[in-house]
C-alpha cells in the first residue's frame, strides 16, 4: 500500500486510514443522535486533514458533507 | 516527534521528485473533483479542452487555464451570491466570508465548509509551528473578527496546537497594549503596520515592550512583513522576532511562512499548494531568481477549488535550499514583492508603494508616512511623501528628512520626491491592512 508520493505507507498510517474508515461506517449508522453526529463528523474532518497532510489519499469524503 | 521543528516531517523535508508525485496526484484528484463538481470550473476546463481523466501528474498543470478574479467576480454577479464556483451545497458551508475590499473593487464572497475550516487551520499550524509556537504560548491576536478572514485560521491553529489564545476582538488599542502585558502574551498577531501602531501606544502608556513577554510577532496583510527595514523597526519596537506570513481570502488560509530560521523570505507550503511564477505579460513561468506574478493552485478547500489562480502578487522564487532549515519547500525571497498592479506611473518613473516603504523605514525618525500624488497646475503629476516625527526623536529630525527626501530621488531615476512633516495624529492608522497611498490626480497614471 503505496502513499501519493510512491512510498510505502507506514503501520500508523495504515491504522490512521482505517480509523477513519472507521468513523465513516459510524456516521452511515441509522439513528444516530444529533451529539453523536457532530461530534463523528468533527472527528472525521480532524483526520482527513491528517490523511490530506500525509498525502494517504487525494479524493474528498464528500457524500460525509464535512 | 513533538519536538520538531517541523509541523509536518514527513512532507516538509520531502525530496523534491517525491513532492512532485505527491502534488500529481493531488492535482489529478482536485481537477476531477472541480470539473465534476462546479460548473464554473468544469466551463473553463471544456472551454480549454482539458479532459480531467488525462491529467497526470504535474507537467499537466501548465495545460490547466488561468482563473482570474475577474471571471470570478462576474460568475457572482451573474448567479448571486456565490457564483457558480462551489463545489459543494451551500448547506455543507460553516462560514461566510468576503475580501477586505482594499482596492475598492466589488468583494468576493467565500463559503468554507467544516473539513475546509480544519484546513485553514492547518495550513496556519505549519507557519506557527515552523516559526517557534508551541503549546506553552500565549497567543494574542489583534484582529477584529469579522467578515475579513485574516487571522480567523490563526486563531483555530493556536487551538489545535495547544496554545492559550488571547482575542482582543474590538477593543481599543490602549486596552490590546494592557491585556498583552497582564496576560504575559508571549506571541502577537498583527498586521506589520498595526505592530507598530501598538508600540506606539505603548510608549505612551509606558508600557515597556522591548523588556516585556512578547518572544514573537507573527504578522499577515500586508508585504511589509517582508521588507527589511520594516521589520527591524518591528524587531526593535517590541523586543522580538518577527515572522513573515502571506494569504488571501480567495485560498482561506496562508500558502507560505517565514521558518525561524528568518531567511529573508517564506517558504510555500508546497504539500498542500501548486506556486507557479510567470511573467503577467506573456503568461508564460519565469525561472527561479526572476520576478513574476504568483498563480497559486489549492489542493485543501473543498467548497471552493482554487485552479491556477493569477493572484497578481509580485515574487521571487527561489529554491528552499537557500534556508538551513531543512526544509525542501521553494521560498519566495522577500515574501510578497508588491501587487502588478500597485505601480504608480508618475512622469514616467515607475513608483511601488513597497519599495517606498522600505526607503522611509530605514529612518526610525519617521513614526507614520503617506505617499501623496497630485496635479499641479492642471497638467503635471507631483508625488509627495507626508510624515509624522516619532516622539523623542524631534532632534536631528530635519536632518533625517533631508536625507530621506535625497534617497527617495535617488531611487527614483531623479523623480523629484516633496517631503511635508505633518503635526502628529494628522495621518490615518490601520488595524487592517494599510493604505498608504493617496492619489488625487486629475488623470491617474498607474493603478
Amino acid at each position: 500500500m503505496k502513499d501519493l508520493a510512491g512510498r510505502e505507507m507506514t503501520s500508523t498510517e495504515k491504522r490512521l486510514l482505517k480509523a477513519f474508515d472507521g468513523l465513516e461506517k459510524l456516521l452511515a449508522e441509522p439513528d444516530l443522535a444529533p451529539c453523536v453526529v457532530a461530534n463523528l463528523k468533527e472527528a472525521a474532518a480532524a483526520l482527513q486533514v491528517a490523511i490530506l497532510d500525509l498525502g494517504l489519499r487525494a479524493e474528498r469524503p464528500d457524500e460525509l458533507h464535512l | 516527534m513533538s519536538d520538531s521543528p517541523y509541523w509536518n516531517p514527513k512532507t516538509e523535508t520531502m525530496p523534491r521528485e517525491d513532492l512532485r508525485r505527491l502534488q500529481g496526484k493531488k492535482l489529478r484528484a482536485m481537477v476531477a473533483r472541480a470539473h465534476a463538481k462546479s460548473p464554473f470550473h468544469r466551463r473553463l476546463l471544456d472551454g480549454a479542452g482539458v479532459k480531467p481523466e488525462r491529467i497526470r501528474g504535474l507537467d499537466d498543470l501548465k495545460r490547466l487555464p488561468f482563473t482570474t478574479r475577474e471571471a470570478w467576480m462576474e460568475c457572482q454577479g451573474q448567479v448571486p451570491m456565490f457564483g457558480d464556483m462551489l463545489a459543494q451545497p451551500v448547506d455543507d458551508a460553516v462560514r461566510y466570508h468576503m475580501t477586505s475590499g482594499t482596492t475598492g473593487r466589488r468583494p468576493l464572497r467565500v463559503l468554507d465548509s467544516r473539513l475546509d475550516w480544519k484546513w485553514i487551520a492547518e495550513c496556519w499550524c505549519y507557519g506557527f509551528h515552523g516559526f517557534g509556537v508551541r503549546p506553552h504560548d500565549r497567543v494574542f491576536f489583534a484582529f477584529s473578527y469579522a467578515t475579513f478572514i485574516g487571522f480567523w485560521g490563526a486563531h483555530y491553529a493556536c487551538e489545535k496546537m495547544g496554545a492559550m489564545v488571547l482575542p482582543s476582538g474590538n477593543m481599543t488599542t490602549p486596552n490590546r497594549v494592557r491585556v498583552i502585558e497582564e496576560m504575559g502574551a508571549t506571541v502577537v498577531c498583527a498586521t506589520p503596520t498595526y505592530a507598530l501602531r501598538m508600540a506606539q501606544e505603548a510608549r505612551e502608556l509606558g508600557v515597556d515592550l522591548v523588556n516585556g513577554s512578547v518572544q514573537r510577532l507573527i504578522v499577515s496583510g500586508e508585504p511589509a512583513g517582508s521588507i527589511p527595514a520594516t521589520k527591524k523597526m518591528i524587531e526593535a519596537q517590541w523586543g522580538a522576532k518577527v515572522g513573515d506570513t502571506a494569504g488571501m481570502t480567495e485560498l482561506g488560509t496562508i500558502m507560505m511562512f517565514e521558518c525561524a530560521h528568518q531567511p529573508g523570505g517564506a517558504h510555500v507550503i508546497e504539500d498542500h499548494f501548486v506556486e507557479e511564477v510567470i511573467d503577467p505579460a506573456t503568461g508564460k513561468e519565469v525561472g527561479y531568481g526572476e520576478q513574476g506574478e504568483r498563480v497559486v493552485t489549492s489542493f485543501g478547500r473543498g467548497m471552493i477549488p482554487v485552479i491556477r489562480y493569477r493572484t497578481r502578487d509580485l515574487v521571487v522564487k527561489v529554491p528552499g535550499s537557500r534556508c538551513r532549515c531543512g526544509r525542501t519547500f521553494d521560498l519566495y525571497e522577500g515574501g510578497i514583492l508588491g501587487r502588478v498592479d500597485d505601480m504608480l506611473l508618475v512622469r514616467g518613473t515607475n513608483v511601488y508603494p513597497r519599495a517606498v516603504e522600505a526607503i522611509v523605514r530605514e529612518y526610525p525618525v519617521v513614526d507614520e508616512f503617506q505617499i501623496r500624488l497630485w496635479t499641479e497646475e492642471g497638467i503635471r503629476d507631483e508625488i509627495g511623501v507626508r510624515y509624522e516625527v516619532r516622539s523623542g526623536h524631534e532632534a536631528g529630525a530635519e536632518q533625517a528628512v533631508a536625507a530621506l527626501q535625497k534617497d527617495l530621488v535617488r531611487n527614483h531615476e531623479g523623480l523629484n520626491f516633496h517631503v511635508e512633516r505633518v503635526p502628529t495624529g494628522t495621518l490615518p492608522r490601520f488595524e487592517l491592512k494599510a493604505n498608504r497611498v493617496k492619489d488625487d490626480r486629475i488623470v491617474k497614471g498607474g493603478a
